[in-house]
């Protein structure tokens, strides 16, 4: 279908910094008990896209999602892994390897996108309208990732996906304003020539930009090539393409130009009876309209370009991995409602206990929850709405709930984890109490302490300390 | 001869039930084109043009240049290079018989997923190279994935394919030289030989009833009886068939997911004009159905044998499968969805839009080893054509430039390089578009100027390209005339026309078909455009065209219908009931924009309501006035002249 996939993995994110370190970049982080990027990989391999591009930020991290992936679809899927330098945007990183793009139109999706909207939708959104960019759009997630972590409370200006402000048309097809990031706060600017020729605009606040966008490749290229200093795909590119829609400066198909020199009058004309025929015919959108101009007698056509959008419909589900808040709702989500895309087979109580898992007398797994394989749980023990990665023990009378425990955690007796999430090769000694605490890999907490809302990492803090 | 015909027409029109009665004592001309249909394919190759008889006996004029023309295609049925071809026996058939698209469809289709599976193989290794020759541009591709250690799978799953896909081609090899390709299965050499007899005689009833089922229209007396029957010998060979393919099954699938899909689809291709009541044909329809659909439940009882489909479940279904679809070429599926989307309407448009897309698969086209271009094309071609009629049913428009499309590839010559082959049939869809539409279209026009005179009221109806070609040129011209635009819900096409008409400074009037009892006291001339004219004059247009031209009639205002000759078709229609499109029923319950008209909101799902939303109605020839068609200006009697003179040009062009 012409079409290359571009996935953006990121690197070791910021905005996770307890979870993600330098052994897990944040594509590796599990859901459920598998990398996060295996869903969108997984997504696409339904929709029979195999040929795909993982961008990665930093080099160690490329290694690692690269080897990672190379062992889990060894035969099912053809990707190549590219690694960028940190920092350099969304667009910076789609600039570094513009030169692979070859085919007609770019799907640029987000690797940390768990969803089960098919990306054929929104790419069949994108060729009916012939249009420059389509976006995918999901609705918010009811929480909503503000700020939990006291790590994030700094990053919170520059949060992505925090609120968007969209403007629709009535049929919900074009995009007409976007205000991302930043400019959520302030007034909205509606141009006037788009009311104009629109004459109704939706503004929706409760979408959240799900980072999936497809891109026609020649606009894509122009615009990285030409405005060097767009970093980001969904702060810059999207917002100027968005822009500049009834004033397109992106030149869509450069052939009308060519063949008005070197064919004759008659060739000519019969082009243009042509394709008026075949635009009369059809349904115009604005785009069409307010090309033509109010009096068709104007010869010169405006030239626009489209911005689609793909409403993704409420029920499908849809969350970006981008705050701990988000990590936690995911793993929750995937092992609760959203239990189709784990791809595992519940039990009878709703729930997944690896039969390599040893539970203690009169232990309790509730519903929604997950063991993984060769995890050892002792007596009296409740698990409730909770993700226990592969290979962890934990001592008797332990409450796990609502909280992510990644692999090979040590927990000792009387402990009470509740919201939070626990790294891998954590050691938590006996009776410690966390609640909505994150706990970085390989930290030791001592027996007895009580944290709460606190985040635990082991080098630079007690270095610091 | 004229006013018996007219009588009778006027009887007959409204009502399907007395067509019945009027069978029997039918005008000969009419039963007549029935047998052309049902003889041997290779026979009524070039003959019925010139047996068959129609009521008007005047030749037209004759272009110096037809007898040119002439002289290839009667040489050609004789040659015997034509009868492999696989698409032979498509060329002929007289009527508009829908299986002609996919008579052809060979069996040469489900050998290309195996063909994908192969690519992907190469596809795997070639990522490979790629990626290793890419230098250090800034960053550099850390790991390439797809190592030759799934090849050994790779490998042994090609094993599993290959046996069938060799012992499948062999048998077509064999049997398409004397039987059609629909029948020739490679199951057949694992059945006893009883049991191959009975299946091949009950597929040649089954040929033999479909066959009749599609005369029908013509050959009204004797349909009942041969419908009975048809529906009787279906029965047992549908179920032998399924027997057959489901003890081979099993040996497939190892090969592929997508492949006994892929079987199954070639196997019982749709039948175009299937008829939408009979509820075996319909499952069947729908197993092989690219596009999910959900059927209306209410449908109204005369058309029941039209597809109607709940609006709104197609699209997301069709979206959503948008990456699966590997074998509809994109520009097809492009076209397609816009055709379910509803973003292109008119004949020209949408025949055009579709051509323009095969033009594009036919660039992309590259021939499979071991295949030949000819049957692989065909095949390719009537892929595409089943998913456009999935999305909407083709008009007649669409099946002419489609039969003129396969005529082409069916006669290449053979010993064309592909390329070569390729570059001439983009080159004949180029001259198709061109000659058949654009420049009929600037004839008709400048016929049609003719007519049109300093103070003139004209009224059109709808928005036909036509149409609006002329009145915009007459208004070059520096005519003075007035235009009275009639519209319709729920499509308010007329709207659209009536902007670009009032950017060129045109004075309009536009009042809805409602009024137009009283509007007509003021026109002078109606104009109007079509979808279709058949054989005896009837004119096949969007729904309403009929009563505008029937009031038209009553205050003895001329009706122009204008209609390019490709679109002119000889099969005969007396009704709008037997052949037609039915729209979203939502689109006329419900008032676009007016939440406060509601009425129907929660009685849609009613069982005492059923909405009809027609697309297409048919004109009778007797509110006609004169056709103008490329060929100069035609009474409606004129039409199957026409047809019979020109039609061997359409093919041949």
């Amino acid at each position: 279908m012409d079409f290359q996939v571009v996935i953006l993995a990121g690197g070791t994110s910021k905005k996770l910094v307890p979870l993600v370190s330098k052994e897990v970049p944040k594509a590796l982080l599990p859901v459920a008990n598998r990398p996060v990027i295996s869903y969108i990989l997984e997504l696409l391999e339904l929709s029979n896209l195999k040929n795909l591009i993982v961008v990665v930020e930093g080099e160690d991290a490329a290694v690692r999602v690269g080897g990672w992936i190379s062992g889990a679809y060894v035969d099912r899927l053809h990707v190549e892994v590219a690694a960028v330098p940190d920092d350099v945007g969304t667009a910076g990183a789609l600039r570094a390897i513009s030169h692979h793009l070859t085919a007609n139109d770019i799907m640029v999706v987000s690797g940390d996108l768990v969803c089960d909207v098919p990306p054929g939708a929104v790419a069949a959104a994108h060729r009916r309208h012939d249009a420059v960019v389509t976006a995918m759009f999901c609705s918010a997630p009811s929480y909503g990732p503000s700020d939990s972590g006291s790590s994030a409370g700094k990053e919170k200006a520059k949060k992505p996906g925090r609120c968007n402000i969209i403007g629709l048309d009535p049929t919900r097809q074009f995009l007409l304003h976007i205000a991302t990031g930043a400019e959520v706060e302030k007034d909205i600017r509606v141009q006037k020539s788009i009311l104009r020729a629109v004459s109704q605009m939706e503004i929706r606040g409760d979408l959240m930009d799900a980072h999936f966008y497809v891109f026609k490749r020649s606009a894509l290229h122009e615009i990285l090539d030409q405005k060097e200093i767009y970093q980001s795909l969904k702060q810059d590119v999207l917002p100027y393409l968005v822009r500049s829609q009834l004033r397109s400066e992106v030149l869509l198909n450069g052939t009308p130009g060519i063949e008005e020199n070197r064919s004759e009058k008659f060739a000519f004309d019969k082009q243009v009876m042509l394709s008026q025929l075949l635009a009369n015919a059809s349904t115009p959108s604005f785009h069409e309209l307010y090309a033509l101009g109010p009096n068709v007698s104007h010869s010169v056509k405006r030239r626009t370009h489209k911005c689609c959008v793909y409403v993704a419909s409420s029920s499908k589900y849809c969350a970006r991995l981008n705050s701990i808040q988000a990590f936690s709702e995911i793993n929750r989500d995937v092992i609760g409602e959203a239990s189709h895309l784990s791809g595992y087979s519940f039990s009878a109580h709703n729930n997944i206990i690896d039969p390599s898992a040893e539970l203690g007398s009169k232990t309790t797994v509730g519903p929604q929850c997950m063991l993984g394989e060769g995890s050892q749980l002792g007596d009296k023990c409740s698990v409730k709405r909770s993700v226990i990665g592969r290979h962890c023990r934990i001592g008797s009378n332990v409450k796990v709930v609502n909280s992510v425990v990644m692999n090979h955690v040590t927990i000792g007796d009387g402990c009470s984890i509740q919201g939070s999430v626990i790294c891998s090769n954590v050691q938590l000694q006996e009776r410690v109490v966390l609640k909505d605490c994150q706990v970085g890999a390989g930290f030791v907490v001592t027996a007895g302490s009580e944290y709460k809302g606190e985040s635990l990492a082991r080098k630079e803090k007690i270095q610091s300390q | 001869m004229e006013p018996p015909r007219r009588n009778s027409r006027m009887v007959i029109d409204p009502k399907v039930r007395q067509v019945g009665f009027f069978a029997p004592g039918a005008p000969p001309d009419r039963s007549q084109s029935g047998p052309p249909d049902s003889s041997s394919p290779p026979l009524s190759d070039a003959s019925p043009p010139s047996n068959s008889l129609s009521p008007v006996m005047i030749p037209p004029p004759r272009h110096a240049s037809d007898n040119i023309l002439r002289t290839t295609p009667l040489l050609a049925p004789l040659s015997p290079l034509r009868r492999p071809v696989a698409t032979g026996d498509t060329i002929p058939v007289g009527s508009y018989n829908p299986s002609e698209f996919y008579a052809a469809s060979s069996p040469t289709m489900s050998p290309s997923s195996k063909g994908g599976e192969f690519s992907e193989n190469r596809r795997g290794n070639s990522g490979k190279v790629v990626s290793s020759s890419v230098p250090s541009g800034g960053f550099n591709l850390a790991g390439v994935k797809q190592s030759n250690a799934p090849a050994s799978s790779l490998t042994t799953v090609s094993v599993v394919n290959m046996p069938p896909g060799l012992s499948e081609k062999a048998g077509v090899a064999v049997e398409s030289q004397n039987e059609r390709p629909v029948s020739s299965k490679p199951l057949k050499e694992k059945t006893s030989k009883a049991e191959r007899r009975a299946i091949q005689e009950s597929q040649r009833a089954a040929k033999a009833a479909a066959r009749a089922e599609v005369s029908k229209v013509s050959v009204i007396s004797s349909s009942g009886a041969v419908n009975s029957k048809a529906a009787k010998v279906l029965k047992p060979s549908s179920s032998s068939q399924k027997k057959g393919s489901a003890s081979v099954a099993p040996a497939e699938r190892k090969g592929g997911s997508d492949r006994p899909l892929e079987k199954d689809r070639k196997k019982d291709v749709p039948h175009p004009r299937m008829q939408f009541d009979d509820k075996n044909r319909v499952e069947k329809a729908k197993r092989r159905a690219v596009v999910k659909q959900t059927e209306a439940r209410n449908r109204v009882e005369l058309f029941r044998h039209l597809p109607q489909y709940e609006h709104g479940t197609q699209l997301p279904e069709l979206e959503s499968k948008f990456f699966q679809l590997d074998q509809v070429h994109p520009s097809v599926y492009k076209v397609g969805l816009r055709y379910l989307a509803g973003d292109i309407s008119g004949g020209n448009a949408r025949c055009i839009a579709m051509l323009q897309a095969f033009r594009e698969a036919i660039k992309d086209y590259s021939t499979p080893p071991e295949k030949a271009l000819i049957r692989d094309l065909t095949a390719k071609i009537n892929s595409y054509i089943s998913f456009l009629i999935e999305c909407r049913p083709l008009s007649i428009s669409m099946g002419n430039a489609i039969r003129f499309l396969k005529t082409r590839i069916a006669n290449l010559p053979l010993n064309l390089s592909e390329s070569e082959a390729k570059s001439t049939l983009q080159s004949d869809i180029d001259r198709f578009i061109n000659e058949k539409i654009i420049l009929a279209d600037n004839v008709i026009v400048g016929h049609a100027v003719t007519k049109i005179g300093d103070g003139d009221v004209l009224l059109t109806y709808g928005s036909s390209s036509a149409v609006e070609m002329i009145l915009l040129h007459a208004h070059e011209l520096g005519k003075q005339f007035r235009v009275v635009i009639v519209d319709s819900r729920p499509k308010l096409e007329g709207q659209l026309l009536l902007r670009r008409l009032l950017g060129k400074g045109l004075s309009c009037t536009y009042t809805h078909i409602n009024a137009v009892s009283y509007i007509m006291h003021e026109v002078s001339r109606v104009f109007l455009g079509a979808s279709s004219v058949l054989s005896n004059g009837t004119v096949f247009s969007r729904v309403g065209t009929a009563s505008v031209a029937m009031v038209a009639h009553a205050f003895r205002v001329p009706v122009l219908v204008c209609c390019e000759a490709y679109k002119f078709h000889e099969r005969v229609q007396l009704d709008s009931i037997c052949s037609n499109e039915l729209g979203d029923p939502d689109a006329i319950s419900k008032v676009r924009g007016r939440q406060e008209i509601s009425y129907l909101e929660d009685w849609a799902n009613s069982d005492n309501l059923q909405l009809l939303n027609l697309i297409y109605d048919a004109t009778p020839s007797d509110y006609v006035s004169m056709i103008i068609t490329d060929y100069g200006m035609v009474p409606p009697t004129s039409v199957p002249v026409i047809v019979r003179e020109y039609r061997r040009e359409h093919v041949w062009i």
